[in-house]
């Protein structure tokens, strides 16, 4: 049995009410559904809450995910996104940036300065981010930090996939922009 | 991140740099699975949504793509027969202002001179066949108007294509000159076909072929061997259906036969 009959066996059977193999399922996707959580938030108690929520309403609405129409993770990212919009627009805010240092778990044994160093980095990237517009700002998210295919960034962001080819492309030449403008503030 | 490389590169590194920070820490995942299951446990599912029949239409109306196919079907379903019907009505029909708005546009959205005279020399051709039908049909009402419009359509349209012939004379351009002189040809041998006498605007008539060749006296001798008054009646007007109640195969062959005999020899070629 090849990986992907197991996945459709557990989907099948958590849509028929099996919380075991919900388990398992939150064991393949909760990672990659929370990296993509945490690049919209870049906050690590709102994400962790919001996959929480997210992960809820997937069971919810399991019952109702056909096989033949799109693919499961997909499916979970459209969810997730749709359930991130509906956040801020209750909260009627947009991601904190500046929150991401803060977030750092002192009790844990990674290397602190390790550590330090990975938010810097998101920190900037973030910041990066920022400064493009919302829908470039989604694509990029989508295929370089959650590591998606065209084929599902088109199906969350609901554009084709040639769009989507052309604003990862946009996206990119603005980010170098934007980095080219950071690196010469910084030798300033 | 002091490396000073590529642009391309140092975007892709921020990113895989980026994608370490962002995963679930082992301690973290395991709460959130035991607070997930735990709501899990006493949230019911949704029941599967059951499609009826109207799915199709739900399906159809969702896409845009189906949506903009079905309306263009309806268009097109809806305005084609419009048209068509329109094209084949004449005075008196409720289609018939359609026509008329349809004859219009297609005049305005022409542009050059010589296309324009086509148009009108077409619409001419169809004021006469009206005409005729209205004559078949004895609508004697509405017979004096249409008769008018033949006959105001019929002067615009040879006044037209003979300007335009002359000028493409001028320019040296006879291919087309010769074009526009069978245009005026079988536009002249519908009315005589139909039974059409042309008027003048100051009231006197003239036969469809004299108006359309002036100039060729000897098709006037010949039209005149064969009638009592020169000036009143042309050829082709025995063969008007409100006055004579001939059958009207006969008198499309009597027709055939005057213009046989009328239209000059050159043109006949």
């Amino acid at each position: 049995m090849t990986e992907q009959d197991n996945l459709k066996v557990l989907i099948e059977q958590a849509q028929n009410g099996d919380e075991t193999a919900f388990g398992e399922l939150y064991e393949v996707y909760s990672n990659r559904l929370y990296a993509f959580i945490f690049s919209k938030t870049t906050h690590k108690q709102t994400a962790e809450d919001l996959l929480q929520e997210v992960l809820v309403k997937i069971w919810k609405a399991l019952p109702n995910y056909q096989d033949k129409q799109v693919q499961f993770s997909s499916w979970l990212y459209a969810i997730a996104n749709n359930h991130i919009k509906d956040h801020y627009r209750s909260t009627a805010r947009r991601p904190q940036t500046t929150e991401l240092i803060e977030n750092i778990d002192k009790t844990s044994n990674i290397d602190l300065e390790e550590t330090v160093n990975k938010q810097y980095v998101a920190n900037k990237l973030v910041c990066l981010l920022d400064g493009l517009p919302d829908n470039y700002r989604q694509v990029v998210e989508c295929r370089f930090i959650n590591d998606l295919s065209v084929a599902e960034t088109a199906h969350i962001t609901q554009k084709t996939q040639l769009s989507v080819r052309v604003m990862q492309t946009r996206a990119i030449y603005k980010l170098k922009k934007l980095m080219s403008k950071e690196d010469s503030n910084l030798y300033e | 991140m002091n490396k000073r490389t590529s642009k391309n590169y140092k975007i892709f590194e921020l990113f895989a740099e980026a994608q370490q920070s962002f995963i679930l820490s082992n301690e973290a995942k395991a709460q959130t699975k035991q607070k997930v299951l735990r709501q899990v446990a006493i949230t019911p599912q949704e029941q599967p949504e059951i499609k009826g029949p109207s799915s199709m239409f739900g399906t159809v109306f969702n896409n845009r793509r189906y949506l903009l196919a079905v309306c263009l079907v309806l268009i097109i379903g809806t305005v084609s027969p419009i048209a068509y019907g329109a094209n084949l009505s004449i005075p008196g029909e409720p289609l018939y202002r359609v026509k008329q708005a349809l004859e219009k546009t297609l005049l305005q959205s022409t542009f050059t001179d010589s296309g324009k005279s086509h148009i009108e020399a077409y619409q001419a051709s169809e004021r006469i066949e009206e005409l005729y039908e209205l004559r078949q049909q004895k609508k004697e009402q509405l017979i004096p108007q249409a008769e008018e419009a033949a006959n105001t359509q019929y002067n615009k349209a040879v006044e037209h294509l003979t300007r335009v012939q002359d000028k493409l004379t001028e320019k040296g351009n006879t291919t087309a000159a010769e074009k526009i002189g069978k245009r005026i040809e079988s536009l002249n041998n519908k009315a005589q076909l139909k039974g059409f006498t042309v008027k003048e605007k100051n009231g006197t008539v003239q036969g469809a072929t004299e108006k359309a060749f002036p100039g060729n006296q000897e098709s006037s001798e010949k039209r005149s061997e064969g009638s009592t008054d020169n000036t009143q009646q042309s050829p082709t007007q025995d063969l008007d259906p409100s006055t004579d109640n001939t059958n009207p195969s006969e008198t499309t062959k009597a027709a055939e036969q005057t213009l046989k005999e009328v239209v000059p020899q050159e043109l006949q070629r």
